[in-house]
């Protein structure tokens, strides 16, 4: 697919073409635009090179891992250890990001297996989630060191394996509150500064967790909990989205997870007790506000270019179809009646679009 | 702030030492416990990654006038550990003596040591007409539970350990150190009397 800048070099030919635009501006027009930065064939395979080399080293260590005296063994995993993280030192000064930033991934992730095998080589008993955390801090701490985005990444795994260990997804969390609480917010902060969308996924999936864990120390949730959850989901989608309209990088992607999340919230709080244990789901009223909203966010999505929202809201409205046809049971009447009334919203909201959009035109 | 090469290599160092810190800080409490021999007993089912380790089954039979097995699963996080009168190797083999919710509690009987732990246990079975019966037995839970080892030892030791019948001389035993803040860590393990324990080299 070509690029932004490929497109405006076609077009700058044409509109020079057409005296539109002086020949001469031609290098300056295209000078202002940078060139984007794409994982090509050359990183791609140098990604893999690192990461095969890596398993290389550690299957030959495995293999004669009998054969090593304790001593050896620990040796060998501080020595490991130590020539990535030396190496990744050398790439900064020489900058040199990219080879950086994949020893540091592989020196993350050596840490964590150094940690798990020290344990297994002195026959260490510790506490697992422990081990978790160490793996997840010093894997933080070398992305804040070398501006790795891989070790970034990895250190939010390590946490999140250290939140999960020994107790089931959202289970016994009243007296503890989970890490990526701190790890979530910290990381989208990196991927919005560093530009890291892999950063930018992992940490919006972290703070979707932090919702659910909120929702979570409820014992007997109720639809007011998740409703709130979801108005405060769908304030950070539209604090993303205005992000991204500040041209800040890969505020999309907050902005794409974030509206999934504020409608999933929003759908599941439509099942739960509205007033008391006792009172009844939210019911027609709720699956009706659902399928508007799952419409709104389509449009939205169009309007914005943002194919992950508009998927979402396609989606969202599948699940809105679903639920009031299961609602309705078979009373097809009643089923034609609310869609005939939510297409002639539809269509009244959009011909009221059109309308304010004439006097521009 | 320092330069990118510098703050790298500074976590590195940092990363490193805390790894040996720790490894030092364990063999030192693991050297300076005290040393109890617990009876230990083939684990089912069988780890599928059971290639490099024994898995540690910390079992014994109850017997009469030992401890009572009045409740299945103990609340209490201390337990407290006594010589049972018998020796291998000239080393006293200590049996569960106590549960408590304080280390002070624990520490009951004459030479006992109390350590973190819960216990399960399951009273003896009485022969029916058609069952042998079964005797009584504890499990202990002492956060220790792999003796990681070479391939080759670690399955001669579980063949010894699945040979071992109720009624017979145990053969098998943990060498478990006991901390001053509670902790058990295991040393080794004594098979036949020989004693086969962790080293650097």
């Amino acid at each position: 697919m070509a690029s932004y800048r490929d497109r405006v070099k076609a077009d700058l030919q044409r509109w020079i073409g057409a005296d539109l635009v002086a020949p001469d501006k031609r290098e300056a027009i295209l000078a202002s635009i940078p060139e984007t930065r794409r994982l090509d064939a050359a990183t791609a395979l140098a990604w893999l090179g690192g990461i095969l080399a890596g398993i290389a080293i550690i299957a030959f260590v495995a293999a004669n891992w009998d054969g090593m005296s304790r001593l050896m063994r620990f040796a060998a995993l501080l020595l490991a250890f130590l020539a990535l993280a030396g190496a990744g030192a050398w790439a900064a000064h020489r900058e040199r990001p990219l080879l950086g930033n994949i020893v540091l991934t592989i020196a993350a992730l050596i840490f964590a297996a150094a940690i798990g095998l020290t344990g297994q080589i002195f026959d260490i008993a510790g506490d697992p989630r422990a081990a978790s955390y160490g793996a997840g801090a010093a894997a933080f701490a070398l992305a804040l060191a070398g501006r790795s985005t891989g070790a970034g990444v990895a250190a939010l795994l390590f946490i999140g394996f250290g939140d999960f260990t020994d107790r089931a997804w959202f289970s016994g969390l009243n007296s503890e509150a989970p890490w990526v609480l701190i790890a979530g917010p910290l990381c989208a902060f990196l991927a919005l500064r560093w530009g890291s969308a892999p950063l930018a996924h992992g940490s919006a999936m972290a703070i979707i967790y932090c919702f659910g864990w909120f929702a979570a120390r409820f014992d007997d949730a109720e639809a007011g909990v998740f409703l709130f959850l979801a108005m405060g989901m769908g304030a950070m989608a539209a604090g993303a989205r205005w992000l991204g309209s500040q041209e800040r990088r890969l505020a999309s992607v907050f902005y794409g997870w974030f509206a999934w999340a504020a409608l999933g919230l929003f759908a599941i709080a439509g099942y739960l007790p509205w007033f008391g244990v006792e009172g009844g789901n939210g019911g027609l009223a709720h699956r009706l506000v659902w399928l508007m909203a799952s419409g709104g966010l389509i449009a939205l999505g169009r309007f914005d270019r943002h194919m992950l929202v508009t998927t979402i809201g396609v989606l969202s409205l599948i699940g809105a179809i679903f639920a009031l046809l299961s609602d309705l049971g078979l009373d097809l009447l009643a089923a034609a009646g609310v869609f005939l009334t939510c297409a002639i919203i539809a269509l009244v909201a959009g011909l009221a679009l059109k309308q304010t959009k004439k006097p521009d035109a | 702030m320092p330069k990118a090469p510098l703050r790298i290599l500074i976590v590195a160092v940092l990363c490193t030492l805390s790894l040996i810190g720790l490894v030092v800080r364990e063999s030192m409490a693991r050297a300076s416990g005290t040393e109890v021999l617990l009876a230990m007993e083939a684990v089912d089912p069988r780890s599928l990654l059971s290639g490099h380790f024994v898995i540690v089954g910390l079992r014994e039979e109850l017997t009469e006038g030992g401890f009572p097995c009045s409740t299945q699963y103990a609340d209490a996080e201390w337990l407290g550990l006594a010589p049972n009168g018998r020796t291998v190797a000239a080393a006293p083999v200590f049996s569960l003596v106590a549960e408590s919710t304080s280390s002070r509690g624990a520490e009951g009987a004459p030479g006992s040591v109390a350590v973190r732990g819960v216990y399960t246990c399951a009273p003896p079975q009485p022969p029916t007409s058609d069952f042998a019966g079964a005797p009584g037995w504890i499990d202990l839970d002492l956060g220790i539970n792999r003796f990681h080892i070479n391939q080759t030892e670690a399955e001669r030791i579980d063949q010894m350990l699945r040979e071992q019948t109720s009624g017979e001389e145990q053969r098998i035993f943990a060498i478990v150190s006991i901390g001053e803040d509670g902790r058990a860590r295991l040393k080794g393990l004594m098979i036949d009397g020989e004693r086969l324990e962790l080293n650097w080299l």
